[in-house]
């Protein structure tokens, strides 16, 4: 069964990667294969997650407030009748509103007050100091560029292009970290040991009899034009 | 009569698919031969391994396994979850590993595949040394929880146990927590937002697109420390003196991050010729 | 009865529990309610998902049974989806297999993020100001200082890259997550005050 699961774990590698000459049905297949399955898994956790933590306290240890939950979670179908449709979204704006408390609760300590203090700029680290000056013109000079409430003169206009520049490094180090992580090793590692080399052998036969067959195709059309 | 085709004049399609053909090639040759490219330590690998092996003893660590499928598959974070097993047989600390993973239930197989396949468990008993949350959803409202009061977060482990009944969950409470570590692949804000006001160590390891994002918190110290992606889990092995595929995949980063700015050079240069002609 | 049916009231309770769970961070009051409550999301998250399944199976149910475009595939994400449900309850062992050996290459490899990478270097990645060659001299040194080869071919790479990373880098990240910051507090002040109700799908 191993061989036979690390062929088709081949297999599915190299019908994902056939896109990458041209769409196909094999591609097609398999991401329909990945929607469903994903689906399955996902609707899997969250069934497991309200059958453990929902319906056996709410029904059988009798907890008022998993009660509560589970009458709220039901109210949501009711988006499907339309009388009823409008309370559906009730449960809807509790989940929106916890969710927007707990992701604003820490944004003020972490991602603004933290941000905000300064390091030392007359330290006996010369080049700290250099540094610690050069970042703070450049948070300046960025926070400036984002300013959009008001036209740029020259001078905001200037301080903004320092904060161009600060921004393009910024961004090229965020994109060098993306062609950094271009390796395939994870996947060649099935595809040229054993079972799956043979399903390389094979997807590289069929590769090179389709390109075979695109060339024969133009190459009457082109012939016909000349 | 129509002009002859030079043979480098290929449609952009076909450039494309040579462009993926000779990464799928650098990577495959690596595979067979490996170039075994030496691997230096970096100071940022050096601060995750202290920080984490300073819990003190007796002291509780906190796993979030939130990284993507690459991680499952490679099975990369297994010296990781080696070295927190080493903690608990040498320092009596207490592990709690959960998963928040925004990929779903996958978190949760990564778990089962580590405990199962990947560490040495001899010597630690399930509930009393270590205990497995699973994947539980709601992602920053999991983070949230965890943050508020570990004995609320769910209700039972991984494997159906209430959270009462395991031993060393008893008047555990999130201050007891000495280190909150996760592994995720998206941005870190997330775990910042929630963990960062505890003011407890906190150590990231994941994908290397999110360390530039994550910067500014290591800065201000709201993060303690990180791994630079891959290589930092390379790197940890250069440490923990254990080898795996996190390893082997150095040579393949290598070769493509070289291929990668190669056709930057290329397409520039091949640009700028091509302006020069038009002009 | 008429209330309950317009959107302030939806509104209400979108603030009601926002308001509460912040006076509890800031105050430390009513601390099991407040666990209690931000457990309620996750929940609820669940109902949501079930609902979005439903929903796509009866846009996939519709092309099936109009016979629409690709609906052989919708076909295969029917028996797909039956397959591997069915499976996780009814036979582990089976669960396991597809979860090992089909579900776990497709969630490898369909990202395909690195060629994607590959094809934003090849086509796009090419500089007509100053602006853009600095954009690429950074993220040249970022993956020479990241490789480890970098450091091997001169040792300036790493040292450059690191100050790339720990200077501009963080100078700019920096700003913007304050401004994320900023941002989030923003909404939040424009959602209690009912000015934005995108949560209720308008």
């Amino acid at each position: 069964m191993n061989v036979v699961g690390e062929f088709i774990f081949a297999a599915i590698i190299l019908m994902i990667w056939s896109v990458l000459y041209k769409n196909n049905p094999f591609y097609k297949l398999i991401s329909s294969m990945s929607v469903g399955l994903m689906l399955a898994f996902w609707l899997k956790g969250g069934i497991d997650a309200i059958i453990k933590d929902v319906l056996r306290p709410a029904l059988l240890d009798m907890n008022l407030a998993r009660f509560a939950v589970l009458v709220l979670g039901v109210v949501m179908f009711l988006r499907f009748y339309k009388g009823l449709a409008f309370a559906s979204k009730w449960p809807i704006a509790i989940l929106a509103g916890v969710g927007t408390a707990i992701a604003t609760k820490g944004a003020i300590p972490t991602m603004i007050l933290s941000q905000i203090k300064v390091g030392s700029f007359v330290s006996s680290d010369i080049l700290g100091n250099v540094n610690n000056v050069l970042i703070w013109i450049g948070v300046i000079s960025t926070l400036v560029y984002f300013m959009f409430s008001f036209k740029h003169g020259p001078v905001v206009g200037g301080i903004s292009k320092i904060g161009q520049v600060y921004m393009m490094i910024a961004f090229g180090v965020i994109f060098g970290q993306y062609v950094y992580g271009t390796s395939v090793m994870a996947q060649m590692l099935y595809l040229l040991k054993y079972p799956g080399y043979y399903a390389t052998i094979i997807a590289v036969l069929v590769l090179a009899a389709s390109i075979v067959r695109e060339k024969n195709k133009t190459k009457p059309a082109e012939e016909t034009k000349a | 009569m129509t002009e002859k085709k030079k043979w480098y004049n290929i449609s952009m399609d076909v450039q494309d698919s040579l462009v993926y053909f000779i990464l799928i090639l650098l990577c495959g040759t690596v595979v067979l031969y490996p170039l075994g490219i030496p691997l230096n330590v970096t100071k940022e690998t050096r601060e995750y391994y202290d920080a984490l092996i300073a819990v003190p003893e007796g002291g509780v660590i906190l796993y979030d396994e939130a990284y993507m499928v690459q991680s499952y598959v490679t099975g990369s974070e297994i010296t990781m979850f080696r070295m927190m097993f080493d903690l608990i047989r040498e320092k009596d600390v207490k592990l709690i590993i959960v998963s928040s993973c925004v990929d779903g239930p996958l978190g949760g197989a990564m778990i089962d595949k580590l405990l199962a396949e990947g560490v040495d468990k001899t010597g630690t008993t399930y509930g009393v040394d270590y205990v497995n949350f699973g994947w539980l959803p709601g992602f920053e409202l999991v983070l949230s929880s965890i943050s508020k009061n570990i004995q609320t977060v769910t209700m039972n482990d991984a494997y159906g146990t209430p959270i009462s009944q395991i031993p060393m969950m008893k008047d555990l409470t999130t201050a007891d927590i000495d280190v909150f570590c996760f592994s995720c692949s998206v941005s870190a804000d997330p775990w910042m937002r929630q963990w960062g006001p505890l003011h407890k160590p906190i150590l990231m390891s994941g994908g290397s697109s999110l360390i530039a994002q994550a910067m500014p918190y290591y800065e201000s110290r709201v993060l303690t420390a990180y791994l630079n992606g891959a290589r930092g889990l390379a790197e940890l092995e250069q440490i923990y003196g254990k080898f795996t595929i996190a390893t082997a995949l150095m040579d393949a980063t290598n070769l493509a991050s070289l291929y990668g700015i190669a056709l930057i050079l290329y397409s520039n240069i091949r640009y700028q010729m091509g302006r020069r002609k038009m002009q | 009865m008429s209330f309950i049916k317009q959107k302030e009231f939806a509104i209400i309770l979108f603030v009601l529990p926002l308001l509460f769970l912040l006076f509890n961070y800031y105050t430390g009051i009513a601390e099991p309610a407040a666990s209690e409550l931000i457990n309620w999301g996750s929940y609820l998250w669940n109902f949501s998902m079930i609902i979005g399944t439903y929903s796509l199976f009866r846009v996939h149910g519709t092309n099936i049974a109009k016979k629409g475009k690709d609906w052989s595939y919708s076909v295969v994400i029917f028996i797909s989806f039956v397959t591997y449900f069915v499976a996780s309850y009814v036979s582990p062992d089976v669960f396991k297999l597809i979860l090992d050996y089909i579900q776990t290459p497709i969630m490898l490899t369909i990202w395909m993020g690195g060629f994607a990478t590959l094809t934003m270097v090849f086509r796009g990645a090419r500089t007509k100001s100053y602006l853009g060659v600095l954009l690429l001299l950074g993220s040249i040194f970022t993956v020479l200082r990241m490789a480890p080869i970098g450091p091997l071919i001169w040792p300036g790479f790493h040292t450059i890259g690191m100050w790339i990373n720990d200077v501009p880098n963080m100078a700019v990240m920096r700003a913007i997550t304050i401004v994320m910051g900023v941002g989030l507090i923003a909404t939040l002040v424009r959602e209690i005050l009912g000015k934005e109700t995108h949560y209720l799908g308008d």
